[in-house]
């Protein structure tokens, strides 16, 4: 696509040239469409506490050039966090502090509001599914935390359908539900969950996914594992889980901040057109060799794992990444190309005409997009972003 | 904290005071006011019993107050530099109790070469080789300001208010907030009355005057003050008086004031005071968003708040004796306050608040002791001990959302944070100061100053335990040593300094970074230091300047962490700066004319910062660190004028540069500062400035009265909200600029005994923002009472 683009720039370039040789030559080049919002933005974080503001600033490459937020980008500090819903163009968010469930949009160094409706439902959106391109399903817990609720957005009007899940009760010794990955396929929409005390007691050790017939939102059973622990992550911040191209459905956990002691990591899969966690799948980080705390699809059979690498010591920058074959369930290619991250509440990565568009914290050195060929299987350096970010936060696709 | 409760003991104070005064035994006194010819109080005349080693000098009414213990005949003599001298004889009986007045015409052929003239005592401390601000509040006692609003007006001083009467706020001096300016009653922390005591709902009629020390603070005032302190003074006259007001106002605001003393014949002393604050705050916020179900949108209307109630007092009484042998001043006092508030909005008038309610209580109980020449001569104690427990409640417990029109939805959220919480802090404390100061000679003084501060910290959720599982205990001893020089002829000063912070921290258990628990105390020490000069170039004209190396130590919570949410770093440093003041200040008196001017330049390099930091970006745990470093360096002006008792005007302007000197962020090793390094620290006024002007007259109401009309404008520049450099111009956010006009009229008859006051705030009903998206009151009358006697 890039290709193309720069082709375009310079045929573009050549119509002069090409008018001043031949006045007669050919029909003329049509007038290309205005597209005014940038194709991706990137999210950015500088000053200390108290003065840290998070920026978006659009671009539309990410192949080369750079981008500096001197003068450009919006302010999104006050407006929503970084931990946000996007698609077709739009960010969607629920501000509990307001009350307000607000649909923005990027564009002209302007993050504004296109609609936004009082709502209240759920004390925070702790997971999403997209339906279809248009409606939008969101699950978090009640106040008290002990109830799993959910509601079905219709992302053109901002109209929903509220509702609580029948999910099972909370176990004696555990106070809260814990959410955070869910997916739609099928007809099915697989919810998964963890319990949790009061921090700082452990979680309880366990992974449950629970299966909801979307038509009519009946909790139908809970599926369970012991291997692991907890919901995975909320994709607000960085993936998890998702739905491959043949269907199948995977849900990675995330137990950094579970207080378990020998915490394991896992991967799980539901095979298409089942409603069974797939017993002969068992990837975790004894088979993996790492704890992970990201899943990014990327296509085909592969995934981006996001992990800690043990080696390091005396730093933040622990997690490290790596492309892994979703079949075999094993790491094929370490990226050490690219900076360990200093935290993995990241929204890492984009996906593009195959090839993986990723940021991450390095501990030194200049901020760039790292492009990985998948093909090829080769990395390198794209846009740079110019001047001292504390922290890029995540990476977008708007178009 | 229930108010009617409050104005009954008061009431109880108020009839036990009157009741004193009807039965004691009155010795020979003889007092009275010395006016000028236009009938204005003159301060600093000098009053001499001829023969005798008595005498004084008037107050800053023109007030006196001789104490004769023999009766016979005698000859008072008065004198003052700019008046000609006074004598009158006088025959004084056993018990009599003389009231004599005296009017001095002014000396002219004096005047014409000398510009010396009485001093008031806030015209001698701005005289002081500290940077300060002396705030004389004897002009804003027939106002409804609460202290804040008066230091508002000086300059170097910046008050953020989040709403009405009892909001939160944020005070600045020199471009430094939060916890670097501490806030002294007499010497001793305010905090000790109870978190309920502020600046915000204190009266002015309960100071007699204010000193703003402006990063470079005395040795006395003992405390880790990083960057200046506020030091409230209340009467210390030893005269019997009463001063009780009243005012009502606009938002069904209501605020009393009681304030006396009564010395009966032995020297034994009862003072008492006592406030009362109440408000519904219901004004009315501007262009508020609300959701309309039928255009399907929100649109702006006008709301009154509806939820800000705010009710607050305070009630101490001291009994004491003075002039006594063994002690020149001993008192004991005991002191409640309580506040009741209901909070409306969260940091943004969009979040808005219908049931979270936060009260509090304190009890304080003290002893003061005061001896000058002690064992020699020249060695003068002062003494002062405290304790006092401090409890306040912060309840989310609603299941409501609140909408600006007062309407609810039920959820199952609460309002603050989701989770429902009823957040007990309760604060024992003990603190005791000891100031022990020796003059050994005119040109040489040393004063020592220790003071020993132990806090108890619980904090837990009454809804899950009913104690808090890991309390934090404070120790702080802080020993302070400095001397001074007055030379050549006192027209030199020069204050040496040098302090010893000693911090002991301990927690019975704290979470370390990896989630276990584990015992904790620390302790630790810094020393800082600094050097105070004046010298005065002409007796009224004089430069000064001043250096502190200063500290604000760190506090258990910020060490250990709470326990759950917050964890500990026991790798925390205090916060630090340098702070430098040079200044120049002029006084010039022709006929009528006074003037005094003062100017200063300042500078201020603050580092380590300590503020919450989310300790990875979406876990549940955050953890204090030293996160960041300001330089700030500014010059403020101020111009008082004044003719006769007829004018007076001040003005004053402030510009203060704050600097982010923070070049690497926490943990980052990358080599490449960070982007925001030396760029303008965002959201903080740095421009503003205050105009006062009043004109009075006597006698237009009858005699004995005075009519007096204050203006004052109160103007802050805009600001950004975040980094000006970052993001694109039209999407910023800004606080605008501030335009703020309070008009006042009072008629005080009998001398100052009854006062009449009608004021208005804000009396264009601008827009007012200390902060982003949190409106002020608009437009607000009030009409206040006041009887005042001595």
């Amino acid at each position: 696509m890039f290709k193309k683009f720069k082709l375009y720039i310079i045929l573009m370039a050549l119509v002069p040239f090409l008018n001043s040789c031949s006045s007669d030559d050919s029909e003329p080049t049509p007038a290309p469409v205005v597209e005014t919002q940038e194709k991706y933005t990137v999210w950015l974080q500088i000053g200390s506490w108290p003065n840290t503001t998070q920026y978006i600033l659009g671009t539309n490459s990410l192949t080369e050039g750079s981008i500096d937020l001197t003068g450009h980008g919006a302010e999104v500090t006050g407006k929503s966090a970084y931990g946000i819903i996007t698609k077709g163009g739009f960010y969607y968010y629920y501000n509990t502090t307001t009350g307000r469930f607000s649909k923005f949009k990027y564009e002209k160094e302007l993050y504004s509001t296109v609609l936004e409706v009082p709502y209240t439902h759920l004390a925070d959106v702790s997971g999403f599914t997209w339906i279809n391109d248009k409606t939008l399903f969101v699950i978090g817990t009640n106040g008290d935390q002990n109830k799993i609720q959910y509601s079905v957005i219709d992302t053109e009007t901002l109209k929903m359908t509220n509702g609580v899940l029948d999910a099972p009760a909370i176990p004696v010794g555990y106070n809260y539900f814990n959410l955070g990955n869910i997916e739609y396929t099928n007809g099915k929409v697989f919810v998964q969950f963890g319990y949790t005390g009061v921090w700082p007691n452990p979680w309880e050790n366990k992974s449950y996914i629970g299966v909801v017939d979307y038509a009519s939102m009946k909790y139908e059973k809970t599926l369970e594992s012991s291997t692991s622990a907890g919901p995975g992550t909320n994709k607000l911040w960085l993936s998890s889980s998702f739905v491959d191209e043949s269907g199948n459905t995977y849900f990675a956990t995330n137990v950094e901040w579970s207080s378990i002691k020998d915490r394991k990591s896992a991967i799980y899969r539901i095979k298409k057109g089942t409603t069974e966690i797939d017993a002969s799948y068992t990837v975790n980080n004894t088979s993996i060799g790492y704890e992970g705390v990201g899943l990014w699809y990327i296509g085909g059979t592969k995934a981006i794992y996001k992990y800690i690498d043990p080696a390091i010591t005396g730093s933040t920058h622990i997690y490290a990444f790596a492309v892994m074959d979703l079949e075999t369930g094993k790491i094929v290619r370490k990226l050490p190309e690219i900076p360990y991250d200093g935290d993995a509440y990241i929204q890492n990565i984009i996906v593009e005409d195959g090839k993986v568009y990723m940021i991450t914290n390095a501990e030194t050195g200049k901020d760039y997009v790292y492009i990985y060929d998948i093909a090829a299987q080769k990395v390198k350096t794209g846009m740079e972003m110019i001047g001292g970010y504390d922290w890029v936060l995540r990476l977008d696709k708007m178009r | 904290m229930q108010s009617g409760k409050f104005i009954r003991y008061i009431l109880l104070v108020n009839l036990f005071i009157w009741s004193c005064a009807g039965h004691a035994q009155t010795p020979i006194t003889i007092s009275g006011i010395v006016l000028n010819e236009d009938g204005a109080s003159i301060p600093g005349v000098t009053l001499v019993l001829k023969g005798t080693s008595i005498g004084t000098q008037t107050d800053s009414d023109g007030y006196y107050q001789l104490n004769i213990l023999k009766p016979g005949n005698y000859t008072l003599s008065l004198s003052s530099v700019g008046h000609i001298a006074q004598s009158k004889a006088v025959t004084l009986k056993s018990g009599q109790h003389l009231k004599s007045d005296f009017t001095l015409k002014s000396d002219t052929r004096n005047i014409d070469e000398i510009t010396v003239h009485g001093k008031t005592e806030t015209q001698e401390v701005r005289e002081q080789a500290f940077t300060v601000n002396a705030i004389e509040t004897k002009r804003f006692a027939n106002t409804t300001s609460d202290l804040n609003q008066v230091l508002n007006k000086t300059a170097g001083i910046r008050v953020r208010e989040e709403g009405g009467v009892g909001s939160d706020f944020n005070f600045s001096i020199n471009g430094l907030s939060g916890k670097a300016v501490k806030f002294f009653l007499d010497g001793v922390p305010l905090e000790l009355m109870g978190s309920t005591m502020s600046l915000n709902n204190i009266p002015v009629n309960l100071a007699e005057r204010m000193e703003v020390y402006k990063g470079v603070v005395p040795v006395s005032l003992g405390s880790d003050a990083l960057g200046g302190a506020v030091n409230i003074i209340t009467n210390q006259n030893i005269n019997n008086y009463l001063d009780a007001s009243y005012s009502i106002g606009s938002f069904n605001t209501h605020r009393l004031a009681l304030n006396g003393q009564y010395s009966t014949a032995k020297g034994l002393i009862i003072k008492a005071s006592a406030f009362a604050n109440y408000s519904d705050n219901n004004y009315i916020m501007r262009g508020m968003e609300i959701w309309d179900e039928a255009q399907y949108k929100y649109v702006n209307k006008d709301f009154r708040r509806f939820h800000d109630q705010y009710k607050s007092a305070m009630g101490q009484v001291e009994l004491g004796v003075i002039n006594k042998k063994w002690a020149d001043l001993f008192f004991a006092g005991f002191s409640y306050s309580g506040t009741d508030q209901d909070i409306q909005t969260g940091t943004r008038q969009d979040v808005v608040y219908g049931a979270v309610t936060k009260n509090g209580h304190a009890y304080n109980g003290s002893l003061r002791y005061k001896k000058d020449n002690l064992f020699v001569k020249g060695l003068n104690a002062n003494l002062f001990a405290s304790r006092s427990v401090d409890n306040y409640v912060v309840t989310d417990t609603s299941s409501y959302k609140y909408y600006w029109d007062g309407s609810r939805v039920k959820t199952s959220l609460a309002e603050i944070s989701g989770t429902k919480t009823i957040t007990n802090i309760n604060r024992p404390r003990t603190f005791a100061r000891a100031n022990v100061g020796y003059q050994l000679s005119a040109a040489h003084s040393f004063n020592v100053n220790y003071t020993f501060d132990h806090i108890k910290n619980e904090t837990y959720d009454e809804l899950l335990t009913d104690h808090a599982d890991i309390p934090g205990i404070l120790s702080k001893n802080i020993v302070g040593a400095a001397y001074q020089q007055n030379l050549l002829k006192d027209r030199l000063t020069n204050t040496l300094f040098g302090k010893f912070y000693g911090l002991s921290v301990q927690q019975s258990r704290y979470v370390s970074a990896s989630g276990e628990y584990a015992k904790a105390n620390d302790s630790q020490t810094y020393q800082g230091y600094g050097i105070a000069s004046r010298f005065k170039i002409l007796p009224d004209l004089g430069i000064k300047a001043s250096f502190e190396k200063a500290y604000r130590l760190q506090e258990v919570g910020e060490m250990f962490g709470n326990g759950y949410t917050v964890i500990a770093n026991p790798d925390l440093k205090p916060e630090s700066s340098k702070n430098v003041n040079i200044g120049a200040f002029y006084g010039f008196a022709v006929n009528k004319h006074k003037l005094f001017i003062e100017g200063s330049w300042f500078y201020r390099n603050a580092n380590d910062f300590i503020y919450s930091v989310v300790y990875k970006s979406n876990s549940s745990v955050s953890r204090y660190e030293n996160t960041s470093k300001v330089k700030v360096t500014g010059l403020e002006g101020d111009i008082k004028y004044n003719y006769g008792d007829l004018l007076y005007f001040n003005t004053n302007i402030s510009y203060q540069n704050a600097i982010n000197n923070t070049r690497y962020s926490v943990g980052s090793t990358s080599g490449v500062p960070e982007a925001t390094y030396l760029n303008k620290i965002p959201n903080q006024p740095w421009l503003f400035g205050n105009a006062d002007l009043s004109i009075g007259r006597n006698n237009i109401l009858g005699k004995a009265s005075r009519m007096q009309l204050n203006l004052s404008t109160q103007y802050v520049h805009w600001f950004y909200l975040t980094w000006e450099a970052y993001g694109s111009k039209a999407g910023k956010s800004t606080i605008p600029d501030q335009y703020i006009h309070n008009a006042s009229i009072s008629n005080s008859w009998n001398n100052g005994r009854y006062n009449l006051s009608l004021e208005c705030r804000n009396f264009t009903n601008n827009l007012a923002f200390d902060n982003f998206r949190l409106q002020k009151p608009g437009r607000a009358f009030s009409v206040k009472m006041r009887y005042f006697l001595r």
